[in-house]
């Protein structure tokens, strides 16, 4: 089992030009609003969890891959109730959202995106930025994550090094091999979700911050078999954000270290 | 019940004067679901054993009764030969140490009495909510005042929970049986107690490597990647690992001056420890420099533990050709 975790890790650090995936052309059309928003749901309980939290769970019930292009404060930690017996995706999403007003969702490159009317547009909002090519062999959906987050920063910060650590998601869900050209990061992020079935991408930055790449991450990717982390994104991301130590993007100065020998 | 050569326990059995109650040892078996002891009934079992004992002084009728696919109610036999109730022995506090996670955690801990009668090997009650609890140093936890066994852990250190139960011993009171004498009951209590180590996270440390080589990096750049098993320590001397799963791991990266590798940019993520306490982790350096640069890049690794910082920050070396953390 360990060999072939690493056989796919090696295999997805030796980035090669892939051929573009194909999407199955016979059955349902998943861009199809109708279809998706028509997924059937029955026994849907949601009890004292936040907004997106709410979100996603009704993803995972209905199997619809899922992307959050919005979050605030209240959607990440105010708690909601909802129960659904029998219905739709598309009369869940309106339980959820009622009295939301802002709130609106569609269905695009087949995944059910979920937005809201102060979402900020344009080079104001990192989602919408065009890389001229974005390719991943076959690897974990986290490992691919990463290499778009890479990407992006690297659109941000041409030339500039960067180190760090990620989630490589060894028992998580596979997607690729992809090569997709001139596309948006939320293009990106949709194919990605949408090849990988079971899952969501949510950003994690508020929307007055959108136009900013944290070092934590512009978005993180939900799978919906991760136990660990299902039914708690909106308290993951709110400690993600509010985290300390947290660095600046420009180090210059050399940290205090205080430190003890560890383990 | 004993069956296939497994003793399978159910300890939370109440019954309300002249109350009969079926229990299904089927649907026990097929649940799989294991006792106090962790034992379960075998899957494929198909015959056994089962005794009973009572624990007050009042008659317990038990019966046994197979019921046979073919057949219908195949046979039933019924038994319960000890002329006493069974006799308090003690009682054992679950779990057992290092048992908790803190501060700000809370476990339950459970009181399992043990009692001896004539009708075979030892039995055992759920006596939690009976027990009487206290903990040695309440700085480092306390019990809660409203449910029975729920401890709080509040700070770094150990302490001695103490669960202490009132139970009673049966002997007959002639001999030799039978005769009418009945039993003699004496009240009798003892205490169980087990020490409670209240690990705070303190530090992060590599377990193994899965695997590390050439990074992908975007063109123009290389570097190097290395994917380990991370483990999360608490603040003893030495750390001992917090086996704990579900805490939220998160870290930030600060890098160290000079930078000779131009690494401006970081990158992190967060991670869900396991049922040992370990996450995955990949460590990554993209550089122009590299690959021919021998330079280093030094950076602090800061962590924290479901949003509380840890004590200890890493030290993380990142070279075109190696990646260390503390020196590993």
């Amino acid at each position: 089992m360990m060999n072939r975790v690493v056989a796919a890790l090696l295999a997805c650090s030796s980035l090669s030009n892939g051929a573009i995936a194909a999407r199955p052309e016979v059955g349902p059309d998943p861009n199809n609003e109708t279809q998706v928003l028509g997924k059937r749901v029955s026994g849907f309980r949601v009890q004292g969890l936040p907004l997106v939290d709410a979100l996603i769970q009704l993803g995972m019930a209905t199997g619809q891959p899922m992307g959050i292009e919005y979050v605030d404060l209240e959607s990440l930690e105010k708690p909601t109730s909802f129960s659904l017996d029998h219905g739709t995706l598309g009369e869940g999403l309106r339980l959820i959202l009622a009295g939301r007003k802002s709130y609106t969702w569609r269905v695009e490159n087949a995944v059910l995106v979920v937005t809201n009317a102060f979402v900020r547009r344009g080079r104001a909002n990192l989602l919408h930025r065009v890389l001229p090519a974005f390719s991943i062999p076959r690897c974990t959906l986290q490992e691919a994550s990463h290499e778009l987050e890479m990407d992006l920063t690297q659109q941000l910060h041409p030339g500039m090094g960067i180190i760090g650590d990620y989630n490589p998601g060894l028992k998580g869900l596979t997607v690729g091999p992809l090569e997709m050209k001139d596309v948006t990061v939320r293009q990106a992020l949709d194919r990605l979700v949408e090849a990988a079935g079971q899952a969501a991408w949510v950003v994690q930055v508020l929307p007055r911050e959108s136009d900013q790449a944290p070092s934590y991450g512009f978005w993180r990717v939900v799978e919906y078999n991760d136990g660990a982390t299902v039914g708690r994104v909106g308290e993951l991301i709110l400690r993600t954000m509010l985290a300390p130590h947290r660095p600046t993007r420009s180090p210059g100065t050399s940290p205090k270290t205080g430190m003890r020998d560890g383990p | 019940m004993l069956a296939g050569g497994v003793r399978f326990y159910l300890t939370e059995l109440h019954l309300a004067p002249h109350e009969t109650r079926a229990i299904n040892l089927r649907n026990l078996r097929d649940a799989q679901t294991p006792d106090f002891k962790k034992n379960k009934i075998p899957a494929a079992a198909t015959e056994g054993g089962v005794s009973w004992i009572r624990l007050d002084e009042v008659p317990v009728t038990g019966r046994v009764v197979v019921i046979s696919r073919d057949g219908g109610v195949a046979s039933a036999y019924d038994c319960c030969t000890c002329p006493c109730p069974a006799s308090y022995q003690g009682c054992v506090i679950r779990p057992p140490p290092p048992s908790c996670l803190g501060p700000h955690a809370i476990m339950q801990c459970s009181c399992t009495a043990t009692y001896q009668s004539c009708n075979g090997a030892d039995s055992y009650f759920d006596e939690t909510g009976s027990a009487t609890w206290s903990c040695s140093n309440a700085s480092v936890a306390s019990f809660d005042s409203t449910t029975k066994g729920l401890l709080h852990a509040h700070a770094a250190g150990s302490a001695t929970i103490s669960a202490s139960y009132s139970g009673i011993k049966y002997q007959v009171a002639c001999q030799p049986q039978p005769c009418t004498g009945g039993c003699i009951a004496t009240q009798t209590t003892d205490s169980g107690s087990s020490t409670c180590n209240v690990q705070v996270p303190y530090s992060v440390g590599v377990v193994k490597t899965v695997v590390q080589g050439a990074a992908s990096c975007a063109s123009g750049q290389a570097g190097w990647s290395r994917t380990v098993y991370l483990q999360l320590y608490d603040q003893n001397t030495p750390a001992q690992p917090i086996q704990i799963p579900l805490i939220n791991m998160a870290d930030s990266i600060q890098v160290d001056q000079p930078n000779p590798l131009g690494a401006g940019n970081t990158n992190t993520g967060s991670h869900n420890t396991d049922n040992w306490g370990q996450w995955p982790d990949t460590y990554f350096l993209c550089s122009t420099a590299c690959p021919g640069s021998a330079g280093e890049a030094d950076a602090l690794q800061y962590w924290t533990a479901n949003g509380n910082p840890l004590g200890h920050a890493n030290l993380v070396a990142y070279k075109c050709g190696s990646i260390t953390v503390n020196g590993k």
